[in-house]
């Protein structure tokens, strides 16, 4: 290798790094895509949705409070070493192929519906994702117990305070169950068509299409 | 008050720490794997739009099969085995949108002044990335800029030993001259 290029790897190495937001921010939607879809496939998870929701609203809330339950992690980043330039092998073990059938791929559109202008109060990210969380959960409250009203508005005020909020996507699918427990099978249908058209390869994709009638 | 009466003197118990809500086994991965999946996800072409979604559908197939793991190899070319799965699987719309989002860079660049060095050379890095086939990148991500041995890229990229030797020969070499070319082409646009 010359040296321009050895230069510019030394240059480069740490580059890419995520940050401790970008490590949150995945953590808090991966907690919330296995709560509200995710483990549908594996049967894994005895929680209830309910149950899920709170743990999202769980994580955020210890965001907020700047609590975090693990350390960062030392960087893992160990060096094994550069490569030899001899002495081959016997076969490495194969890699696991976990990947389902590639879908096509139509670009998502941005994640939600056409919304009102976002609420300006709140502006640390770890704030919003606690109170995103919390509406969620309550909205999940709502609707088990019955009440369609209260699940609705609660949604509707995530809707308007964060259109673009990390776990609006576990709002759109929320609320097909919403309309489908309201009886709205009709709504509820077309807003899953809509959320499937949007994310067809969301984790969340499963609940929602198996939340009313089946979406074929 | 019977069980109170019975209760120990001294300091009130503690609460109860705060449940974790990922099962311990992936919560470990994700912390101890985070960077990698992440920073390989980049260096593999995943526009920066796009990274947070592919990252997290990593470790759900992650969860899905890590009670299958049978650590035949390590966690850690398991785990960039899943990336460039799925990482293939999109290309071509992470192709489309890298280079949306680099015009979008660009128009913003006009604007400002001087990117500062360190993202210029990122984006410079992530330029020359793109011009090798998915292979040789993997091959050169994962020896020379994570500096991974040859058996353990064998087993990430499910390529033979001596494949793997000759991609990162060829990667090199291309990286080379592509880095040749956009130099002279600087120096050229300074005349």
């Amino acid at each position: 290798m010359n040296d321009q290029l050895r230069q510019l790897l030394d240059r480069t190495r740490a580059a890419d790094e995520p940050t401790a937001a970008d490590r949150d921010r995945v953590r808090a939607a991966l907690v919330a895509t296995l709560a509200t879809g995710g483990p549908a496939a594996t049967g894994t998870s005895k929680l209830g949705w309910l149950g899920r929701v709170g743990l999202v609203a769980l994580i955020g809330g210890l965001i907020a409070g700047g609590v975090w339950w693990f350390s960062a992690g030392d960087d893992e980043r160990t060096t094994v070493g550069t490569i030899p330039v001899a002495d081959p092998d016997p076969d490495p073990d194969p890699v696991p192929d976990p990947v389902p059938d590639p879908d096509p791929d139509p670009d998502p559109v941005p994640v939600s519906d056409p919304v009102p202008e976002p609420d300006k109060r709140s502006t640390k990210p770890e704030k919003n994702l606690a109170e995103e969380a919390r509406l969620l959960r309550e909205a999940e409250t709502a609707r088990r117990g019955g009440d369609i009203a209260a699940a609705t508005a609660r949604l509707d005020e995530h809707r308007r305070r964060f259109p673009r909020g990390e776990l609006a996507t576990e709002r759109d699918a929320a609320r097909v169950l919403v309309l489908c427990d309201a009886g709205r099978a009709a709504d509820a249908r077309r807003l899953a068509v809509r959320f499937l058209r949007r994310h067809p390869r969301s984790p969340l994709a499963d609940r929602v299409r198996s939340a009313c009638p089946p979406i074929p | 008050m019977l069980a109170a009466a019975r209760r120990p003197v001294g300091p009130p118990p503690e609460e109860p720490a705060a449940a974790d809500p990922l099962a311990p086994d992936l919560a470990r991965v994700y912390e101890e794997h985070f960077d990698f999946v992440w920073r390989s996800a980049r260096r593999l072409g995943v526009p920066e739009s796009a990274v947070d979604d592919l990252v997290q559908e990593v470790f759900i197939v992650v969860h899905r099969q890590l009670a299958a793991f049978e650590g035949r190899s390590s966690l850690k070319t398991w785990l960039f085995g899943i990336l460039r799965n799925l990482v293939l699987r999109e290309r071509r719309r992470f192709a489309r949108r890298g280079r949306e989002e680099a015009l979008d860079e660009s128009q913003v660049e006009l604007s400002q002044a001087a990117p500062d060095q360190q993202l210029a050379d990122r984006r410079l890095l992530h330029a020359l990335l793109a011009e090798l086939d998915d292979d040789k990148r993997a091959v050169f991500v994962l020896a020379d800029l994570e500096q991974m041995s040859a058996p353990e890229i064998a087993e990430a990229t499910g390529l033979k030993l001596n494949t793997v030797y000759s991609r990162l020969r060829l990667a090199r070499a291309e990286m080379e001259r592509a880095l040749e070319r956009l130099r002279a082409r600087e120096r050229g646009g300074e005349r």
